[in-house]
């Protein structure tokens, strides 16, 4: 009779109450069972509803803690969701600015250079019209080179504009427009003098592709007036091509009749082969000349990184 | 401790969201510094759901837009509601500022200043929502007190107002109170959210006065029409706004 309460509560606790607080507590039935004597049987029933009752009331309070806990915890992830949200809203509206900030800019030196363009198409137009008023064919002529190193320039700054990226420039695609641009000058005929261009990948920034083109230009005006005197007919090579570690050579050889007088003298020397010995120092590039077959034109220079 | 005659503080009570307890904080703070001998005045800026007057259980004769029209004394439109205590109540037809030119703006200012100048404070609860009228009365005042709610949805308005002001209308001080607070644990990490969140986009220091639990009594005294710091004065809501009076030369 005495052990019947212990083994009911036991059974109680086996198929109904898991939680650690309520195991404790039903573990104390049996002392309170045990101590009623007496009326045995209905004392027992007492004690184990009340203790029933006891922990029906514990689960329920557990469970509203936790309901609490979770709600409190539920709340302050939401909160961290919003600031969550509002940063990634922020650096999406700052991104976009940035983007847009980025465009105008971009729109505004692509102005810029158009109007650079422009305005050295003025200049070289300027320099036509004094032809006119010109007599004497060798001032003529000086007009006309002019014009041409004017036009080269101008050259780089439609290129500029016309590209993506407003900071470099494609060198290759630039010496192909301006060695056109002096054939059509010069009216030659690219039938009888025939242009090989090779270029490597190179992209350069302004400031190192005007003088680069104007020494091409130099270098090939004087191939089309000197190289080919008596027939007219030969072949200008142009080459660009990268070096090992960041240096680059331009070669512009042709096949005419070679370099007539020397160079060394500085006093005789023409305006294009001071330009070309100018530039060259200006770019702390070094120039060999080789007169062999031809004339043989080679600058090396540092480049700038490329980028891959 | 009195303030200077010429130049009352002028405090402007807003939260982006409805339903945060502008108007029950801006009455019972009213009340609570009138216990602390201020004179205040409060300005009822909610045109739509003006309900100052209603908290008080106020009844509204006489109509602003009337009186600045006629040229009469501005101070005809006040109501005082507890000695000390003057209401200038939205349902008596505060022109929206929205409506009104630069002239008229210029006119409604002065009348406020006029108004405002025999008080210590002046408390101009506003309506929800980021209207020109709001943003009228945040530039106007000394003052800018930001009621918050722990919900995510309210510290996202109230983001959004603070991001207006501070950015198109350089108003770069802000005090915040938080409402509906369930605990210190909740309303340090509201406060905590919206502080980094505002420090980091906005570059702003926000200033937190204080917090109001979240209180049965307060309900029960908007039912009644009493305010709730003198209907229980006792509550965890009432000791804290009185704590809050406390603390209002700390604003920033
Ligand atoms: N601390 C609070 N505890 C409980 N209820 C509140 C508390 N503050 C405000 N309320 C209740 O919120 C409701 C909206 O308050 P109200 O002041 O009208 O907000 P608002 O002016 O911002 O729209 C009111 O019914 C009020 O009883
Ligand atoms: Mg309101």
């Amino acid at each position: 009779m005495i052990f019947s309460p212990t083994i009911h509560a036991h059974a109680i606790t086996r198929c109904r109450f898991r939680h650690g607080v309520a195991a404790a507590i039903l573990a104390a039935i049996p002392a309170h069972a045990a101590a009623d004597s007496g009326d045995a049987m209905h004392a027992s029933f007492f004690w184990v509803v009340l203790w029933v009752a006891v922990l029906v009331m514990a689960i329920l309070l557990s469970y509203l803690q936790h309901n609490r806990m979770v709600k409190g915890k539920t709340a302050e992830l939401r909160r961290e969701l919003f600031e969550r949200q509002t940063a990634e809203k922020e650096l999406l509206a700052s991104d976009q600015k940035l983007r847009q900030s980025l465009a105008e800019k971009e729109s505004l030196l692509k102005e810029i250079h158009h109007r650079v363009k422009n305005n050295l198409q003025v200049v070289s137009s300027l320099l036509y019209l004094q032809e006119d008023y010109m007599d004497d064919p060798k001032g003529v002529e000086i007009l006309r080179e002019s014009q041409n190193r004017v036009k080269s320039m101008a050259l780089i700054h439609e290129q500029l504009y016309g590209t993506t990226d407003l900071a470099k420039i494609d060198f290759g695609r630039y010496v192909r427009g301006l060695a056109g641009n002096l054939f059509d000058a010069y009216g030659i005929d690219p039938a009888c003098i025939r242009l090989n261009v090779r270029t490597d990948d190179i992209a350069l920034g302004a400031d190192m592709a005007v003088p680069c083109g104007l020494i091409i230009n130099e270098l090939v005006s004087n191939a089309l007036k000197h190289a080919f005197v008596p027939d007219n007919s030969g072949t200008i090579d142009i080459v660009i091509r990268t070096l090992s570690a960041g240096r680059m050579e331009i070669v512009v050889a042709d096949n005419g009749i070679g370099l007539a007088a020397p160079l060394a003298d500085a006093e005789k020397k023409s305006l294009g082969l001071r330009l070309i010995d100018t530039l060259t120092t200006q770019l702390d590039g070094a120039l060999a000349i080789e007169t062999d077959n031809g004339t043989h034109f080679s600058i090396t220079m540092n480049v700038p990184e490329q980028p891959n | 401790m009195a303030q200077s005659k010429l130049t009352p503080q002028t405090l402007c009570v807003t939260s982006g969201k409805g339903g945060v307890g502008k108007t029950s904080f801006t009455v019972n703070f009213a009340i609570a510094l009138v216990r602390n001998d201020k004179r205040v005045l409060v300005v009822d800026g909610d045109m739509g759901l003006a309900n100052v007057d209603v908290m008080l259980r106020l009844s509204v004769k006489n109509n602003i837009r009337d009186i600045l029209e006629s040229g009469a004394d501005p101070r005809q439109a006040m109501i005082f509601a507890r000695p000390n205590l003057a209401v200038l109540p939205g349902s008596s037809g505060v022109p929206e500022m929205v409506s009104l030119g630069a002239r008229q703006q210029n006119r409604l200012t002065d009348f406020l200043k006029t108004i405002s100048s025999d008080f210590d404070y002046v408390i101009i609860d506003t309506a929800a929502g980021i209207g020109s009228s709001v943003l009228w009365y945040n530039r106007f005042c000394d003052h800018n007190i930001f009621i918050l709610s722990p919900d995510p949805t309210s510290m996202t308005d109230a983001y959004a107002l603070i991001k207006l002001l501070s950015r198109d209308h350089g108003i770069n001080q802000f005090n915040l109170v938080l409402n509906f607070v369930r605990g210190v644990r909740e309303a340090n990490h509201t406060v905590d959210t919206i502080k980094r969140v505002t420090h980091r986009f906005l570059n702003l220091e926000l200033f937190h006065l204080g917090s109001i639990p979240e209180d049965r009594s307060v309900c029960r005294a908007v039912l009644d029409q009493v305010p709730f710091v003198e209907q229980t004065p006792g509550s965890k809501a009432a000791r804290a706004v009185y704590d809050l009076a406390q603390r209002i030369h700390l604003l920033i």
